[in-house]
């Protein structure tokens, strides 16, 4: 997959949304456009592992923890920096968010109205820009850029990874995502609750 | 059904028929590549059916500063971390 048809596909999909239709909330009997389709492209990296009958080895498991504490130590650090930069403790949960957004955003939109739409938007970018960014990477560093796409690894960007770095780094990338996935709900409640006052 | 349990189904569901049917690398390759660019073309207009754009304002900004930050210490840290405990980050 070329990167200008990410960028074009993308930019369609803004077009579409500019014009009221959100996509992601056509449904039928409660499941939406984006969970067929999310579900579709999950099968099919499944599908894809299975004819190559890769094995999880303790390499893969290795880089699959480092990655995880990556993703929550460099969430952190960045929540804490934009909490004393946008004078907001509610900046730690939204970063600690790792790309969930529904979660996230649900979550701190309880506390805050206006910071809810904040987790919403911040971790959509964030899944934004593992995707549009993701095909740039090279060597080494498209195992490390996983961290960017945090929970979201294990399906939206998946497939981004699996045609960028193959089927051994989509194996670490869903380990990752899906670890990520349990603890994103503990962790940013523990944060809520640390700076509730 | 959790969401969590219904993506690792079906995973396990892919993963086993693929283990037992043969199917042909292009084919899942160019099936991954169409529901992929579906996928784009959903969270795009999600993205800014959401407002982010028409927000423009301090919204969209914090919602900037967020995701770049806590994003760009995720890259840093893994870097790092992969390099100290010998398993690439950056090396090629």
């Amino acid at each position: 997959m070329k990167y200008w048809q990410v960028i074009a596909v993308f930019l369609l999909g803004t077009c579409v949304g500019l014009l009221g239709i959100d996509l992601s909330s056509i449904g039928l009997k409660g499941y939406t456009l984006l969970d067929f389709v999310l579900m579709a492209l999950i099968f099919l990296i499944g599908l894809d592992l299975g004819r190559m009958r890769l094995k999880i080895g303790h390499r893969h498991l290795k880089i699959s923890i480092v990655l995880i504490a990556s993703t929550f130590i460099g969430s952190l650090i960045g929540g804490l920096l934009c909490y004393l930069l946008l004078k907001s403790p509610y900046a730690i949960p939204v970063a600690l968010g790792s790309g969930w957004y529904s979660y996230t955003a649900a979550r701190v939109f309880r506390v805050s109205v206006r910071w809810g739409a904040i987790a919403l938007i911040a971790n959509i970018l964030r899944e934004l820009l593992c995707m549009l960014l993701y095909p740039l990477t090279k060597g080494g560093l498209r195992e490390a850029f996983i961290s960017v796409g945090g929970a979201t690894t294990m399906d939206t960007t998946l497939p981004i990874i699996r045609l960028h770095a193959g089927e051994e780094t989509s194996l670490i990338a869903f380990i990752h995502g899906f670890i990520v996935t349990l603890l994103v709900p503990v962790l940013v409640e523990a944060a809520i609750e640390l700076i509730s006052p | 059904m959790n969401y969590s349990a219904l993506i690792l189904m079906a995973l396990l569901l892919g993963y086993l028929l693929g283990r037992v049917v043969k199917v042909e690398k292009r084919i899942i390759e160019r099936s991954i590549m169409i529901t992929t660019l579906l996928l784009i073309l959903i969270i795009g207009s999600k993205f800014s059916a959401s407002g982010a754009i028409a927000e423009g304002g301090a919204i969209l900004r914090n919602s900037i500063i967020i995701s770049l930050m806590a994003s760009s210490f995720s890259v840093i840290v893994a870097i790092l971390l992969l390099r100290i405990f010998g398993l690439g980050g950056g090396r090629t």
